[in-house]
């Protein structure tokens, strides 16, 4: 199973993935369901947090199968272009359905994040359907209209670019040097105020603090995604400026991987019952408790990966 | 030098704008 | 530099530098790392709550935080020791490796006078926060960033 394998298991997500989710709101809205509508929050989320391999493991096999017979490399970077924004769009999807989980298990409506969700789902959808119609360009001769050939299409993205190309992004990071460390340091910090407010919330989870109900503590966890936001802006950044060096990195993936388990338990303690219902004073449930450590083993996986880029992978 | 003086000065005006953002957030939170 | 290059030449330091294991060098960099995210992270929380936020969170039992900081501190101590030995010759001779000590140093200070000043009284979540509080906070946040900054200009300033 190479990477190139795993993209194209991955790369139905966003697309597949953001329909079903899309199609969920909708019948929660006629069925007025409110437990539907927090589904389908969820399912954004996670669709968002899967969207991150999916983007990454492009990456792998541009690397694999660039420079082949019967490959379009030009397809390759319209599909990769098109990728950008896609996920851009994906991600502030699975921001604004985190936050309306976030103000819903508060006991708010999160009325503006649910219109964002409607408008950008729509968004996505249309920016992922696109990227995987130019990624099928790539190799599938079988999915091209009317006997166009690829070389029409080359031509017709020559003489009308993209607004954005993930090569321009790339040269940005890499023509300025004080960006790479800019942004590197906005990284570290970004990560200090994750870190933080994650070492609070599942702290209490693990029974230190227990003078604090859940729920005061559960007001941090803005915070927490606020870093996470800026570290998959600088992360991209990275990824986009030197590829080689994430692409078919080891330590890069299991900092992925730790990635996952820290998104999906970030998702379980901001709108799950177990933990919202552990008042002040009170001892947590056992299952609450591991997904508690597991949330902090997580987030060590990830710096602990991060740091090893240039020992474990290739990175530098 | 140069490079310190301006890497910091585009830190500190990101962490500036992103915390004005968190704070908003924050605020329209409850 | 001779001092440097002593230090430099150790047998420890030469095995934390050039072994290659991922028990030296990357190890100390993960736990410096570690220790910086915990520190900074908790005094994060601690003066997000004194400058506002989440305000239904009660700042008295965060003092709490302070044997993990400090615990998290040392760890950065030993570790950042162990970095510094294995490549003294250059860290010794950056200037913005003593900016970031310094920095570290009053970003320190400036949490154990919070220790004092703020978490020593009894009440201190039956009123609004005192403006020494809140100044204390932004101090803090302001030490804690511009460190992470130095750290960070340690590898390409040289």
């Amino acid at each position: 199973m190479t990477l190139s394998h795993v993209h194209l298991l991955l790369n139905h997500v966003p697309t597949v993935g953001t329909a079903i989710a899309i199609a969920l709101l909708v019948i929660s809205l006629i069925r007025r369901s409110d437990e539907l509508k927090r589904v389908s929050l969820e399912v954004f989320f996670v669709i968002a947090l899967l969207t991150l391999p999916a983007y990454t493991t492009g990456l792998a096999a541009q690397i694999q199968i660039q420079n082949r017979p019967g490959v379009s490399d030009v397809m390759i970077e319209a599909h990769e272009d098109a990728a950008i924004w896609a996920f851009a769009f994906m991600q502030l999807t699975g921001g604004f359905a985190w936050f309306a989980l976030w103000k819903r298990r508060r006991g708010g409506l999160a009325r503006g994040s649910m219109l964002a969700i409607v408008l950008l789902s729509a968004l996505t959808m249309m920016m992922s359907a696109r990227t995987a119609n130019l990624g099928g360009e790539i190799r599938h001769p079988e999915i091209l209209v009317g006997g166009e050939d690829v070389a029409a299409i080359e031509a017709a993205l020559a003489t009308n670019p993209p607004m954005i190309t993930a090569n321009q992004i790339g040269l940005l990071v890499t023509d300025r040097t004080w960006l790479w460390p800019a942004f590197e340091s906005l990284h570290f910090i970004a990560m200090c105020l994750i870190f933080g407010v994650v070492l609070i919330a599942n702290l209490r989870l693990l029974g230190l603090f227990k003078v604090w109900s859940f729920p005061a503590v559960h007001r941090l966890l803005p915070w927490a995604a606020l870093g996470f936001a800026i570290n998959m802006i600088t992360g991209m950044m990275f990824m986009t400026g030197s590829p080689g060096m994430y692409a078919d990195n080891t330590s890069f993936l299991y900092k992925l991987g730790c990635l996952m388990i820290a998104g999906l338990s970030l998702l379980y303690t901001t709108a799950f019952e177990g933990p919202w219902w552990v008042g002040a004073g009170q001892d947590a449930p056992r299952r609450v408790k591991l997904v508690g450590a597991a949330a902090i083993a997580s987030w060590l996986g990830v710096m602990y990966f991060g740091r090893m880029l240039p020992f474990i992978g290739n990175a530098f | 030098m140069q490079l310190a003086a301006i890497v910091t000065a585009v830190v500190l005006v990101t962490v500036v704008i992103v915390a004005a953002i968190g704070v908003a957030i924050d605020r329209h939170a409850d | 530099m001779e001092f440097a290059q002593t230090l430099q030449q150790t047998a420890l330091a030469k095995w934390i530098g050039e072994s290659g294991s991922l028990l030296g060098y990357p190890l100390f960099l993960f736990l410096h790392t570690l220790g910086l995210a915990t520190i900074a992270g908790l005094n994060a929380g601690i003066d997000l709550r004194i400058l506002g936020m989440a305000p239904a969170l009660k700042l008295a039992p965060m003092v709490r935080f302070y044997p993990v900081m400090w615990i998290a501190f040392v760890m950065t101590v030993v570790s950042g020791l162990a970095l510094l030995i294995a490549d003294a010759t250059t860290k010794l001779g950056q200037p913005v490796f003593y900016v970031k000590l310094l920095l570290v140093f009053a970003a320190v200070i400036t949490m154990q006078v919070m220790r004092r000043r703020v978490f020593d009284d009894p009440q201190l979540d039956d009123r609004p926060f005192t403006s020494t509080a809140r100044t204390l906070a932004m101090t803090s946040l302001v030490l804690w960033i511009g460190a992470t900054i130095a750290g960070r200009l340690i590898a390409y300033l040289y």
